[in-house]
Order: C-alpha cells, then sequence, then structure tokens
C-alpha cells in the first residue's frame, strides 16, 4: 500500500466531464479530496490523496493521463523565492500543518512533503516569497 | 572604569578594537563576568530587521520648463500618493500610503503595492510615474506633470525613520471569538497564536536600556547605509516599567536619516500585511560602545531577562486600554510555543532573527577594519542616563 498526494489540472475542456466518479469506478483506490477550487477561466484545481497498491495508482495516473487531467505531486507547485524571502518566521505562525520551521541557523526552511496546499502562505506572506506554480 | 568613545575610536582606527555582537557578548559574560567583560571588550554591535511603518523618503525632483509648484497640488507616484506640501518640488512619500484602488477590495484587503513597494521599486533601479496637478502661478506657470524617473536620476533622495528601533514592544494575542487581522499579523480566536517583533538580545535599544551611550549624532547601519540619529522618535518615552532593569513594551526609540542611494534592497523591503496595510521592513545595527560596567551588563543579558508584555488586539489595544495579560521572556517567545495559565499558544515573529545576525555580524567587521567610526552623541536622548 502506498499513499501518494497529487495536484490535478482540470483544463477547460475537460472541467465538466465526471472524471473523479469514473475514477472510483475504474480504479480499486481510497482517495480523499483536500481542496476543490474552479477559477473564473474554468480551470479546475484539485488536491486528491490516494491510497492503494503501487499498481492501482499508477493506474490511476494513467488514467489521469488518458483523461486529458495534468498532474503533480504535491507540494511541488508551491515554491518559496529564496531572494524574497528575509526569514522573519510569520508563515511559521500562519502554515496548518507546519511545512516551515527554523535551521540552525534561523533561516526559515520550507518543507514540501508537509505542504497540503491550502496556500495560506501564497496568500499571506508579508514579502511575497510564496508562489503558487503550476 | 569608565572608557570614552574617543579612546574606543582610537582604538578602531588603529583596528585594535575589540567588538562582539550582541549574541557573543551574552556568551562573553557568562564565562568572564561583567567586570572583565566593561575592561576587554570595547564594542558591541546590535542588529534588527522588521516591519516599521514610521518610515518614508523624501526627494527633490529636477526643474522642469515650464516650472511647477507641486506644493498645494497632488503628487502621485506610481498612483500612489505623496506629500509635496513643503515647496515647489519636495516630495515626501510615506510608507504606509495606499492607491486608492487598494481600498476599495473585499475585506480582509491583501495589499499588493504602496508607498514601501514605491521605495523598493525605487531602490531595485526602476522607474517609477510621476504625476502631478498644480493651480499654476506667475512664477510656476504649469499646472500638471507627467514624468517617469530612477533613483539615480534624483540629485538627492533621503530615507527618514520619524520612529524606529522600538526598545521592546507588545506581544499580540486575541481573546475574541473571530480571526483579526492587525500590524502584529493575523491572529486567531481564543488566543489560537501570539506574535511578537523584536530582535530580543540583539535589539539595539535593550544594549543600552538607559540610552548612555545612544543620542543625536550616533552613527547606525541602516538599511545597508550608513546612517544617523537625528532625534528621539515620535512616541519615545522612558517612563516605562522596568524588569530586570529592561523596559517592558514600547519604550524608548529614535528618528533616523541616511541616504537612501546607498540603501540595499536587502536590508529595506516592502511589507504587506493582509487586511492590515503596507509597511517597510528596515535593518537598523547600532555599535554600543561599552563605557562601563552597567552597559556590560546590559549588553550581556540574555532573552530569558528581557519580557514583552502580553496584549490584547481584539478589544484593549483597538480601544487604548492597554493591559499585560501576562509578561513573557524573548526565551519563551523565541522557542515557538508560550504557556499562558494552562494553554499552550504558537508563538511567530515579524523580527528576522537572521537579518539581525547578518546586520550585527557586518558592523562588527566594519568596525574591526577600523571603517566605522562610532559617533559620539551631541546631545542626549530625553530621559537618558549617564555612563558612569
Amino acid at each position: 500500500m502506498i499513499k501518494k498526494r497529487l495536484v490535478l489540472k482540470f483544463s477547460p475542456q475537460v472541467v465538466n466531464r465526471p472524471i473523479i466518479s469514473a475514477l472510483s469506478r475504474k480504479c480499486d483506490i481510497s482517495f480523499n479530496i483536500l481542496q476543490a477550487t474552479i477559477t473564473q477561466n474554468k480551470v479546475g484545481r484539485m488536491i486528491l490523496e490516494m491510497e492503494g497498491s503501487k499498481k492501482n495508482i499508477d493506474a490511476a495516473c494513467a488514467f489521469f493521463k488518458k483523461s486529458g487531467v495534468s498532474f503533480q505531486r504535491l507540494g511541488e507547485d508551491i515554491k518559496m523565492d529564496e531572494k524574497k524571502c528575509v526569514s522573519c518566521g510569520v508563515c511559521i505562525g500562519y502554515c496548518p500543518t507546519g511545512a516551515f520551521s527554523f535551521d540552525a541557523e534561523k533561516k526559515v526552511v520550507f518543507d514540501p512533503k508537509k505542504c497540503i496546499a491550502c496556500e495560506f502562505c501564497v496568500t499571506h506572506c508579508p514579502y511575497n516569497a510564496m508562489t503558487l506554480k503550476y | 572604569m569608565t572608557k570614552s568613545i574617543y579612546e574606543i575610536n582610537e582604538k578602531i582606527r588603529r583596528k585594535k578594537a575589540v567588538v562582539l555582537t550582541g549574541e557573543e557578548m551574552v556568551s562573553y559574560v557568562r564565562e568572564h563576568g561583567v567586570k572583565n567583560a566593561a575592561r576587554e571588550v570595547d564594542v558591541v554591535t546590535t542588529g534588527t530587521f522588521g516591519p516599521m511603518c514610521s518610515s518614508g523618503i523624501y526627494f527633490n525632483i529636477a526643474k522642469t520648463s515650464p516650472k511647477i509648484k507641486l506644493g498645494g497640488g497632488e503628487v502621485t507616484l506610481n498612483r500612489v500618493p505623496a506629500y509635496a506640501a513643503y515647496a515647489a518640488r519636495d516630495v515626501f512619500l510615506g510608507a504606509t500610503a495606499l492607491p486608492r484602488y487598494e481600498k476599495n477590495r473585499i475585506r480582509p484587503i491583501n495589499f499588493k503595492y504602496g508607498g514601501a513597494g514605491v521605495i523598493e521599486d525605487l531602490i531595485r533601479g526602476k522607474s517609477v510615474l510621476l504625476e502631478a496637478t498644480a493651480y499654476g502661478t506667475d512664477c510656476y506657470p504649469a499646472t500638471s506633470l507627467r514624468k517617469s524617473f530612477k533613483l539615480s536620476d534624483l540629485t538627492d533622495a533621503v530615507l527618514f525613520n520619524p520612529r524606529n528601533c522600538y526598545q521592546n514592544y507588545n506581544a499580540a494575542v486575541n481573546r475574541s471569538d473571530k480571526t483579526i487581522y492587525t500590524y502584529m499579523g493575523i491572529l486567531k480566536p481564543k488566543m489560537g497564536n501570539i506574535s511578537y517583533s523584536s530582535a530580543g538580545t540583539l535589539s539595539p535599544l535593550l544594549n543600552d536600556p538607559e540610552l548612555k551611550t545612544i543620542g543625536i549624532g550616533t552613527r547606525v547601519f541602516m538599511a545597508g547605509a550608513e546612517g544617523y540619529i537625528v532625534w528621539h522618535g515620535t512616541q519615545h518615552t522612558t517612563a516605562v516599567k522596568k524588569k530586570n532593569g529592561f523596559p517592558v513594551g514600547g519604550a524608548a526609540n529614535i528618528a533616523l536619516i541616511c541616504d537612501l542611494k546607498k540603501t540595499s534592497p536587502d536590508f529595506l523591503r516592502a511589507a504587506y500585511l493582509t487586511g492590515y496595510g503596507v509597511s517597510l521592513a528596515v535593518g537598523v545595527g547600532i555599535p554600543i560602545p561599552v563605557l562601563d560596567e552597567s552597559i556590560a551588563r546590559a549588553a550581556g543579558k540574555d532573552d530569558d531577562e528581557i519580557f514583552a508584555p502580553v496584549i490584547d488586539y481584539s478589544q484593549d489595544y483597538p480601544y487604548g486600554k492597554e493591559k499585560a495579560i501576562a509578561l513573557v521572556s524573548y526565551k519563551e517567545l523565541r522557542s515557538g510555543i508560550v504557556k499562558l495559565g494552562k494553554k499552550e499558544i504558537p508563538s511567530f515573529s515579524w523580527s528576522s532573527l537572521k537579518k539581525a545576525r547578518e546586520i550585527a555580524a557586518i558592523l562588527k567587521k566594519k568596525i574591526r577594519a577600523g571603517s566605522f567610526l562610532l559617533g559620539d552623541p551631541t546631545a542626549a536622548l530625553p530621559g537618558a542616563g549617564r555612563v558612569g
């Protein structure tokens, strides 16, 4: 059994299709939708946590590819701009999952593995050091 | 035993001065005692880096033909309103100024630009658009001006802080049952978090709590440039509660000035505070000459000896009824968890310790190399103590 968290991107062409419903019928995995939004320009973004055998999870990924849904691992889309970060540590107080911490030199470090892409840091970092890139 | 700033400067010139950062001084005093530290150490360097709203710049625009008198008219820089009522060509821009469009958005506003943003754009070498309207006079006939300029186009540009380097500051909590958006950050309901803003043991004015060495004319590190203390800051006071000889809360502060052209974006940055506004983070470092034992003792204190008052920002602060819920040490604040009664509250800081350390280290290097002499104050700040 493995666990995988993905950020899925639904283009305007596929955003209306019941892809997740098809996923539940076709692939034997359990999943949890952590976040789902559709932007003004009709692009869907979903954070999905999947659990199952490696074979089935690979099959789910292949299914997304076939259905025209692009994806990447969660945490890869939230980036820290080291030049903009001043290491104040405000994000440490804001992040709900503890993805930020101080290292020994009191530099703020970001752990993408703990990130659930809630984007709170992207919106509230006073120095705009966090960005969402997909 | 006392020393004088003159004597220390002589040692700096000969590159013989013993200089430690505020943090190194803590270990030195612990190891060798206050007496030895007062004798052996000449200068302790400090540093702080955090948002300080009370910041701005002023400059003089180049002559135009026909001439324009901005005073009495209206001026914006990248659509951010500036103040031009000094004279014909002097423009002052405050860090917290906002373009009109920023104020018309859904609350809590996620600010994207303002005075501090213009200041950062200028020091990054970007072009800024000045738009002005005036009423026109016989000697200044022009009634409008629209012109882009860069920092390098200006003959003079000055960074000025009417208030900076608060000696100490509040720690903020929210006792209400809804989230609030303040200059101390986003505060969760029912004391869900606690924020603070001080460099603690490295904080400049906590290393000379009685202002024995810091005064008008003190030379400082300011946003990467050499700056000066020109006055006491607005809201300066020394009549405050003390604990272990250090003020608890706001207390003393200073007005600072430096050449904007010599500042660096590494130490001068626009800060955007959700739901509150725009501020400017200014890096400041002040060298403290160790003139007597009391200064050695103060400069050698650790974070567990200095305390911040915990203030409620939902009801008490907004209505001027600040009353300390508790006093917490900077050691506890820095640990990430503050215990109030049975509650464990996660803490976070607005002041960057990493940057404060960088500043103290730069200042130490410059003084040891003989390239930064101490300014001997020409006048004391109100409420200052005396050496000896």
